[in-house]
């Protein structure tokens, strides 16, 4: 019998190490590198192929948070009076701080982003098992990923099903919280019973190896090709950035 | 170290492994339902508590941070530094829940309260150093507040998490008390945690 083929799958290590310098940089660089860095980190989302989403998350969870942070910080810090808004003092200080911290944010935001945007987190999770990380720990990720939507739809489901018993979410707030209860038994109910009989199942195919060490070893689901002179690259890119760090320390 | 290992070989295996990806979809899913129902809280720690309540500390840990790196890695990347926090409550409910509190729902609600203000203690320099005291969490106000009276930075992030925390977090392990009340019996039993509630 013709063993079937493993899919394989391309790996390039330099993308994480690149993520990991900037995120690096983010905390232990100054504000004028972490500037020259988000410059062209903001080429590089403008190249990649999932710019919109990239931009959109951004302009949706980050830019609130760092416009939130300029007035807050700006008002509330000491320090010379720089402009004011009508009745407010933008302080320096305040808004030196603010400007760190808007940095800092948008340097891991769009890091993380495109790193997500150039792989799959399948792809992550192989490379990890493959480079000797817990099978286990990886399982956990995919499986709460591939469970949080299959959760969603059966809560809309309920919802629906609640509201035409009457849920009316214009009533008070003790009102709506007796509503909560009712969704979430169902939901809690089910999805432990299906997570026992997995758990059975995972437990009938020796999943635990390390518990019983004659257990055949696990076939991958997708072969990883690590790109080796991204592995090298990145690791000097990483070393090079920490180098810079503790010479600006001792300088 | 060998203790450790041998408690997490324990609490992490075949038949926990499911246990804690359901606890960690659960964080995120009730999430959703609170902003359905229009609840004033964020309940986003009631997965975490359930399952340290029935697998144990370390699932409890694992479950919190599976929770906050999925919820960052899709929805909003703020959650992946609190995810300490996620491991103080997690640590926190596994120890209370061998105690017993999750069996008397009037010893879930003092013990939902100390867990609230460790997640307070635990947040607030997350919050203060990582985004200036700005979560978009809904209580940036208190924040404000707090800095206009003359708080710094971290004593505002702490006040704000503690103005909130205590009563979401005791809301939170009230939740899970009536929850495990409402599950059949026969599938408690299968629970590794079963004594616990």
């Amino acid at each position: 019998m013709r063993t079937p083929e493993i899919p394989r799958r391309a790996y390039n290590p330099l993308d994480h190490y690149i993520t990991l310098t900037i995120v690096f940089a983010a905390f232990a660089f100054r504000l004028e590198w972490q500037i020259a860095i988000l410059a062209a980190l903001f080429v590089a989302t403008l190249l990649s192929h999932r710019r919109k989403s990239i931009y959109r998350g951004f302009l949706k969870f980050v830019l609130p948070l760092i416009l939130i942070g300029f007035v807050i910080n700006g008002i509330f810090f000491t320090g010379n009076v720089v402009f004011m808004l009508g009745p407010l003092k933008f302080r320096d200080q305040g808004l030196v701080f603010a400007s760190t911290v808007a940095a800092r944010l948008t340097l891991i935001v769009l890091a993380i982003s495109c790193y997500f945007s150039r792989v799959k987190s399948e792809t992550i999770s192989e490379y990890l098992v493959a480079r000797g990380a817990d099978r286990r720990l990886v399982y956990i990720y995919l499986l709460s990923v591939a469970m949080v939507h299959l959760m969603r739809d059966k809560l809309q489901k309920i919802y629906t099903a609640q509201s035409a018993r009457g849920l009316d979410t214009t009533k008070n707030v003790f009102s709506r919280a007796r509503y909560l209860l009712p969704m979430l038994v169902p939901l809690s109910y089910s999805y432990i019973a299906e997570s026992l009989d997995r758990g059975i199942a995972l437990r009938a195919a020796n999943f635990s190896d390390r518990k019983y060490p004659g257990s055949p070893v696990p076939v991958p689901l997708v072969e990883i090709e690590v790109d080796r002179g991204g592995l090298v690259a990145g690791r000097i890119i990483l070393l090079a950035a920490i180098g810079i760090w503790i010479w600006r320390i001792f300088s | 170290m060998a203790e450790a290992l041998s408690r997490f070989e324990r609490e992490v295996n075949a038949t926990t492994i499911p246990l804690i990806a359901f606890g960690a979809a659960l964080n995120i899913v009730v999430g959703q339902a609170v902003q359905l129902i229009k609840l004033p809280l964020y309940l986003d720690s009631i997965g975490t508590i359930m399952i340290a309540c029935v697998v144990g500390p370390l699932a409890g840990m694992l479950t919190g941070a599976f929770a906050n790196l999925t919820l960052g890695f899709f929805f909003n990347y703020a959650f992946i530094f609190f995810i300490p926090v996620t491991l103080v409550i997690g640590a926190f409910t596994g120890i209370v829940a061998k105690l017993g509190v999750f069996r008397r729902w009037y010893a879930a609600i003092p013990a939902g309260l100390v867990q609230g203000v460790l997640a307070a203690v635990a947040s607030a320099p997350i919050a203060a150093f990582m985004f200036g005291g700005v979560t978009m969490g809904g209580t940036d106000f208190l924040v404000l507040y707090f800095r206009a009276i003359g708080k710094s930075i971290v004593q505002s992030a702490f006040l704000q998490g503690l103005a909130a925390d205590p009563v979401d977090k005791a809301v939170s392990y009230l939740i899970v008390y009536f929850l495990l009340t409402r599950i059949p019996r026969s599938i408690l039993l299968r629970l590794p945690g079963y004594a616990n509630t």
